[in-house]
């Protein structure tokens, strides 16, 4: 029997627990190392043989269409399917029901895998649910499973029932499309589908599998991407910057002298770092940013375009693409409350910084505090809370 | 302004031809045709055959029957003598049918030449110049089709590149006077074409013709003279791949390119500038004793070219003055000391050609300002300065505006005198462009609903004061050429003196506001306007609360120095011109009567 | 007898050696690997050749021309978008009468095996059997014939590998008009022969022993040492007094080897290079056209292209260096881990305990720099003086 080569992504979604990133972008869409996340699935993909995709897009979907077009570019073809309000995973599936094979792969677009996570499933000849183990079960459905079948998904379970979570890959057949009925979540559909006797194979993979849900993971989804990358150097590195392990510099970078660069990291075109900064593992820098003297980075994510003045700490932060910082900023990391969506999270983190946001002079930002999209701020400010988009310290 | 080309080759042409003519359309669209040459199964003579219609290429491809023949022409037109008609469409025979010629140029003594070839029993099909040279080749040709062709073209006056074909020959004979031609370079084949975009999908080796040239161009050889001299021309290799001119998933190639603007601000930029030095590095070198500059350009780029006026200004003890090409050459004035700077997108605009040519005779150092390496200007210019902007198809445009507008900033930066607080502080601008210009384009949905409002009237007024007064005319410009709708730019000051008359209800006014000394006036000229009742929609910056209470709609822009202001209005005004043109369903990338590379005079 | 190569691809495995020549103009002991395969060709009896060029064609047209030199005749056909081989080999049916020889242009198979397809009746393919097959067309057979074309199994059905060679016949063409893109969005000549075979048409096969394959820049060191073992030797340079050579050594016209230099073979040395005095040149080395390998300077199992110079005190070992590069006095290359351990190229592991560095065109490099092992420098880099080069380097890269 010959393997599966469609799959269908769930991309439409936008990501409410990563503003103030998904303001701008579709979830989907949030740059990685340097690519979107969907970016990795669809080479996950490609690399197991499976190039005809439909992607189901609805928030912000121009950006995904712009950036993958028909997928030639990424050695896939691509069609587009628009669900326009996003009503459920189950929904979006609904809507490519005239488009599928009868037999394809369904994956979310928000996780970060690679081709051995999703390499097992290829050749699923039946129904499928790809699971993993975690240790840290509270944020998925963990799924029971007896003699090679799922037996059950529990979303989000108080007790420690299995270590084996749900990834929300499957491998279908296209009876799946006669038990969406009008249900909201796959997971219910996975339900409903094993009351009725419809069998669903367990199968488990090893390989990566990170989703992206809270603003923190963003710095884990590009630990994990920066630990894999091969060094590659380019640009002009001046003569007495110390640049050690894997670091990837792009064309059109220049490194100044005394700058001290530990991989893994990245950075990216056209950069003007330093001289004197020093740039510590874990951190990437986007396409056009630049780092004043005397200031350091630390397990961070400079987006694109990105000012930085001099003698600034920037450390387990996030500053979004855009955003123009003047000198002496601080970002330290620290134990934090964080409040997002309603919910409180115990992290360890420092600070994140919205697109396109203008921070003055001497500006020292609490750990886990978000400041949103286009806000400014004047010198010489403590933030020690939350800022909205657009808001504005005097 | 049409687009030719031609094949002699192994293979069938007709799709060959077609498909380069579909790369062309650019250039003109208005009607099209081929003429391929036949040899007949039953051992008659061989004969020409020619189909020609109104109306784009992929219509007459339904309609076209297959025809077989390893040599043909074809020929997409935009009309300049003689109404769209079939029978104006090209290819032109001459009286026997056995001679067919595609052109793109004016013949200026067409007429006279016309009533001679008539009186001799020459007998015409059409209203347009070219089928006089038809007629005149008729005349010469007694089996040497390349000497009648010679000695038909030394009796025209005028802008030609032409493609000739006759029944019975291999060979195709193409000549060009200042009028653009490439030869497509193939294996046991060669294509000629108006543009290297139709021979992309064949070869990316290229000969460029130049004036006076006559080639004759079979399968197997090119052979080209000029004067009566064999003379060689250089092979050039395009770097340009077919996919980078293409759609990629957009709508229209014009909001492509909109949407490539942050990435070509970043190219243009590239190498020249750091922040944390400060530092502009330019290859220019300005000589020692120029007093002054004057910029030659045409369209868009004469817009940027007025903006360019008042930053080099502004910046530089340099006296500027901006000239429209075309106006150049009536134009007496001492230059003993100017630099003059040519700017053309595609480096082949005939008028700014000629200016610059004007220019050197006069002894002044020329500059050009282009966008395609290897183009007509930059072999006559002194000194070239690249705008790397990337090829741009559409016909409005747009990147190439703002990769142009970079150009003159960083000239003007690097011949400035400031101190360096403020050079700091323009590096830093330039830098945070691209970034700044992607801050407009995230809000498109907004503009698009101002466009929705904009798109049912039918005369619409931009106001600008200072360097926003080109912007607004580029913005009248772009809604012009792809709207349909008319619409004036005026500076703020001068509506007063006149048109006045023309506002009311049905005149909606954009107007640009700027948060430096032109602020407080162009209020002024607001409220005048408000209090003759036509709908104003201001661009203004960001944190503006004042604006709201004087207009009925506001575009927001980002806060930047003034003097940068014109990149993101111009960006605004753009996407204003490009969704009010989607909202009235007009064909965007082929608006009507125009064309991308404008080499007639 | 016609034979059609295709020639066309740019071989991105094989950066930054193809960033200024397609892959199959990536010398091998002096000669571009295409040269070898056409020599095979002509030795094996046939002299028209029709070559399938696209990525940096002008490189191979400038170099073969139209075959005067080789004693044969080469057409060209080009194809821009790299759209598979069976589109590549499309436009070629209005210059193919009979049956032809079909074969990729970047691997070499010898003359005795050529001679061994072209003989054959109907279509036939060739075939080698090899323990890896990774990245490589499987095929399975039965009865004499080929069986079945898998573009990639996992576990590989077979370890009989296709080697891109073919006797075929004009039936081909009307296989390949019939034949739809791959997954991979690429007209496949697999393809149109699975077709052909489905269609009733048989497809035989021959299998080939002496196969040169390349697929990363390292392999070209094993199949340059293979083929310089193979050269006859020829001396047509000066060579000065109290010049050792020793074993199979070439020295090309209007070479100089001056006083003191100290060759062992097999090497080839090509046109117009200045060599010496005193430099020691060990097995497995291919010097270019035009290069200078000058004072103390010692090269061992290494590929340097023309116009390159090597000029004083350098080390090069298990290296290739491209086209127009300069080593400025001093700069060595490490070729050996301390540890011992297998050299990695960016994360490809070449299996190799000895490997040097890989330069690419133009790469300029300081006093005293250090190339260190499995280093990759994109072409026209600037390495500063003292500096140690690691890893990739990407194309203009200035490490200072």
């Amino acid at each position: 029997m010959e393997g599966i080569t469609q799959a269908i992504i769930l991309a439409a979604g936008e990501g409410q627990r990563l503003k103030p990133f998904t303001g701008l972008l579709p979830k989907v869409m949030l740059p990685i190392a340097g690519n979107p996340i969907l970016q990795y699935v669809v080479e996950a993909l490609a690399q197991n043989g499976i190039r005809r995709i439909v992607m189901v897009v609805g928030y912000k979907k121009e950006q995904v269409q712009d950036y993958f077009s028909s997928g030639q570019g990424f050695g896939v073809e691509i069609d587009y399917v628009v669900q326009p309000q996003q009503l459920g995973t189950a929904h979006a599936l609904r809507q490519v029901r005239d488009l599928a094979d009868d037999r394809f792969l369904v994956l979310a677009g928000d996780n970060v895998i690679d081709a051995n996570t999703i390499a097992p499933l290829v050749n699923a000849a039946a129904n499928t649910m790809l699971i993993k183990t975690q240790e840290d079960v509270s944020k998925y459905g963990v799924v029971l499973v007896h003699d090679g079948l799922i037996r059950e998904v529990i979303e989000k379970p108080a007790e420690k029932i299995s270590n084996l979570v749900n990834t929300g890959i499957y491998a279908f057949n296209r009876e799946v499309f006669d038990f969406l009925d009008d249900e909201v979540k796959l997971t219910s559909v996975i339900q409903r589908m094993i009351t009725m006797d419809c069998d669903i194979f367990a199968q488990e993979t090893d390989g990566t599998w990170l989703d992206a849900v809270y603003p923190w993971d963003i710095l884990k989804l590009n630990n994990l991407i920066l630990s894999r990358i091969s060094p590659s150097l380019g640009g002009t590195i001046e003569e007495g910057a110390v640049v050690k392990g894997a670091v990837s510099i792009g064309d059109g970078t220049i490194i100044r002298s005394n700058c001290y660069i530990v991989g893994p990291a990245l950075i990216g075109d056209d950069c003007e770092i330093g001289p004197s900064v020093c740039i510590f593992p874990s951190s990437s820098v986007g396409n056009g940013a630049v780092i004043s003297p005397f200031s350091i980075v630390r397990n961070a994510i400079i987006g694109n375009n990105v000012l930085i003045g001099p003698s600034s700490a920037i450390q387990d932060s996030i500053i979004a693409p855009g955003a123009i910082i003047r000198g002496r900023f601080t970002a330290r990391s620290g134990e934090a409350t964080m409040m997002i969506e309603g919910e409180y999270y115990q992290v360890k983190m420092g600070a994140i910084v919205g697109n396109y946001s203008e921070l003055a002079d001497n500006v020292i930002v609490a750990p886990g505090v978000i400041i949103g999209n286009h806000c400014r701020i004047k010198p010489m400010k403590v933030i020690g809370e939350n800022i909205p988009d657009g808001g504005l310290v005097i | 302004m049409c687009g030719i080309v031609g094949y002699a080759g192994y293979r069938e042409s007709q799709p060959i031809l077609l498909e380069s003519l579909k790369r062309l359309e650019y250039r003109g669209y208005d009607s099209c045709g081929i003429a391929v040459s036949v040899n007949s199964a039953l051992e008659t003579a061989p004969t020409i055959e020619v189909h020609k219609d109104v109306g784009r290429v992929v219509d007459m491809e339904k309609n076209l029957p297959c025809v077989h023949g390893r040599v043909g022409i074809g020929h997409t037109r935009w009309a300049t003598h003689g109404e769209v008609s079939p029978a104006n469409a090209h290819p032109h025979l001459d009286c026997s049918g056995r001679i067919a010629v595609v052109h793109n140029g004016v013949i200026e003594n067409f007429q006279s030449l016309r009533d001679e070839l008539s009186r001799e029993g020459h007998h015409f099909s059409s209203e347009t110049d070219t089928e006089v040279i038809a007629h005149l080749i008729e005349n010469y040709y007694s089996g040497d089709l390349e000497g009648a062709v010679a000695r038909a073209l030394a009796e025209l006056v005028g802008t030609y590149a032409v493609i000739v074909m006759a029944a019975g020959h291999e060979e195709l004979v193409v000549a060009r006077r200042e009028s653009p031609l490439i030869i497509g370079v193939g294996d046991k084949e060669n294509f000629v074409a108006s543009d290297v975009a139709a021979v992309l999908d064949y070869t990316g080796s290229v000969v460029y013709l130049e004036d006076g040239d006559i080639a004759v161009v079979s399968g197997e050889s090119i052979t080209i003279t000029n004067n009566g001299d064999r003379v060689q021309r250089e092979r050039q290799v395009i770097p340009w791949s077919v996919e980078e001119a293409q759609k990629g998933g957009y709508e229209h190639f014009m909001l492509k390119e909109i949407h490539e603007q942050p990435k070509a601000i970043e190219n243009t930029l590239k190498g020249h500038i750091s922040l944390i030095e400060p530092l502009i590095a330019l290859d220019v070198v300005k000589d020692e004793g120029l007093e002054d500059v004057l910029i030659v350009a045409c369209g868009t780029s004469w817009h940027a070219a007025l903006i360019g006026e008042y930053v080099i200004g502004k910046l530089c003890h340099l006296p500027v003055r901006v000239k429209v090409a075309s106006e150049f050459n009536h134009y007496d004035m001492a230059m003993d000391k100017t630099w003059v700077w040519g700017i053309s997108q595609s480096g082949e605009t005939l008028d700014t050609l000629r200016a610059i040519k004007k220019a050197r005779a006069l002894g002044c150092p020329t500059l050009a300002i282009t966008n395609v390496p290897g183009s007509s200007i930059t072999r006559i210019a002194d000194q070239v300065f690249y705008t790397r902007s990337g090829p741009e198809i559409g016909v409005a445009a747009t990147k190439t505006f703002m990769t142009q507008l970079v150009a003159l900033y960083l000239l003007a930066m690097s011949f400035t005198s400031l101190d360096m607080m403020a050079y700091e502080g323009l590096i830093e601008g330039l830098r945070l462009l691209p970034s700044k210009v992607r801050q407009v384009l995230d809000e498109v949905g907004k503009i698009a609903q101002h466009a929705r409002e904009l798109s049912p009237y039918a005369n619409v007024f931009f106001i600008g004061r200072g360097l926003n007064y080109p912007v607004a005319m580029e913005g009248a410009l772009k809604l012009k050429e792809i709207s349909y709708i008319h619409a004036e730019a005026y500076p703020a000051g001068e509506l007063k003196h006149g048109p006045f008359a023309l506002l009311g209800r049905t005149t909606p006014v954009v107007a640009i506001t700027t948060k430096d000394d032109t602020y407080e006036p162009m209020l002024t000229s607001i409220k005048e306007i408000k209090a003759r009742g036509p709908q104003v929609i201001a661009l203004a910056e960001e944190g503006d609360e004042d604006i709201e209470q004087f207009v009925d709609a506001v575009i927001r822009l980002p806060q930047v120095d003034p003097l940068f202001s014109p990149f993101l209005n111009s960006v605004a005004l753009q996407l204003l011109a490009y969704y009010t043109a989607k909202e009235r369903g007009c064909p965007i990338d082929l608006p009507a009567n125009l064309a991308k590379s404008v080499t007639v005079p | 007898m016609k034979a059609v190569i295709l020639a066309a691809g740019e071989g991105k495995r094989m950066h930054p050696l193809t960033y200024t020549r397609p892959k199959v103009m990536v010398p091998l002991a002096g000669r571009p690997i295409l040269e070898h395969l056409v020599l095979e060709i002509k030795q094996a009896g046939i002299r028209d050749f029709i070559f399938i060029v696209g990525y940096r064609d002008e490189a191979v047209r400038n170099h073969f021309g139209h075959g005067e030199r080789w004693g044969v005749s080469i057409d060209y056909m080009t194809q821009r978008k790299q759209s598979g081989t069976a589109d590549a080999l499309r436009p070629a049916s209005g210059l193919i009468d009979g049956s032809f020889l079909l074969a990729n242009g970047d691997a070499i198979v010898a003359s005795g095996e050529i001679r061994r397809i072209i003989t054959r009746d109907g279509n036939t393919m060739g075939l080698v059997e090899t323990e890896d097959t990774t990245d490589m067309g499987v095929v399975e057979v039965r009865d004499g014939k080929v069986a079945r074309i898998y573009e990639k199994a996992e576990p590989p059905p077979t370890q009989l590998v296709n080697a891109g060679i073919y006797l075929l016949t004009p039936e081909i063409f009307s296989a390949i008009s019939a034949t739809h893109k791959s997954s991979r969005g690429e007209y496949e000549l697999t393809d149109s022969l699975q077709l052909l075979m489905e269609g009733g048409i048989p497809l035989s096969y021959e299998m080939i022993a002496s196969w040169i394959n390349i697929s990363y820049p390292w392999d070209l060191l094993r199949a340059n040492e293979e083929l310089l073992i193979q050269m006859e030797p020829a001396i047509q340079g000066e060579i000065e007094d109290h010049v050792v050579l020793s074993g199979s050594v070439s020295v090309g016209k209007g070479t100089v080897i001056r006083s003191g230099s100290y060759i062992v073979g097999p090497a080839v040395i090509g046109e117009n290079c200045e060599i010496g005095p005193n430099c020691y040149i060990r097995p497995g080395t291919a010097i270019g056209d035009g290069c200078h390998i000058g004072t103390a300077v010692e090269v061992k199992n290494s590929i340097v292209m023309s116009d390159t110079n090597i000029p004083h005190h350098n080390y090069i070992g298990d290296s290739i260096i491209g086209a127009n590069c300069n080593l400025g006095a001093g700069t060595k290359v490490a070729n050996l881990r301390l540890d011992k351990a297998t050299i990695k190229v960016g994360s490809v592991d070449t299996g190799r305990r000895k490997l040097g560095a890989i330069v690419g065109d133009g790469v300029q490099t300081g006093i005293n720099s250090c190339l260190n092992v499995g280093c990759s420098i994109g072409n026209d880099s600037i390495i500063g003086p003292g500096v140690v080069a690691r890893g990739i380097i990407r194309p203009g890269a200035r490490i200072l």
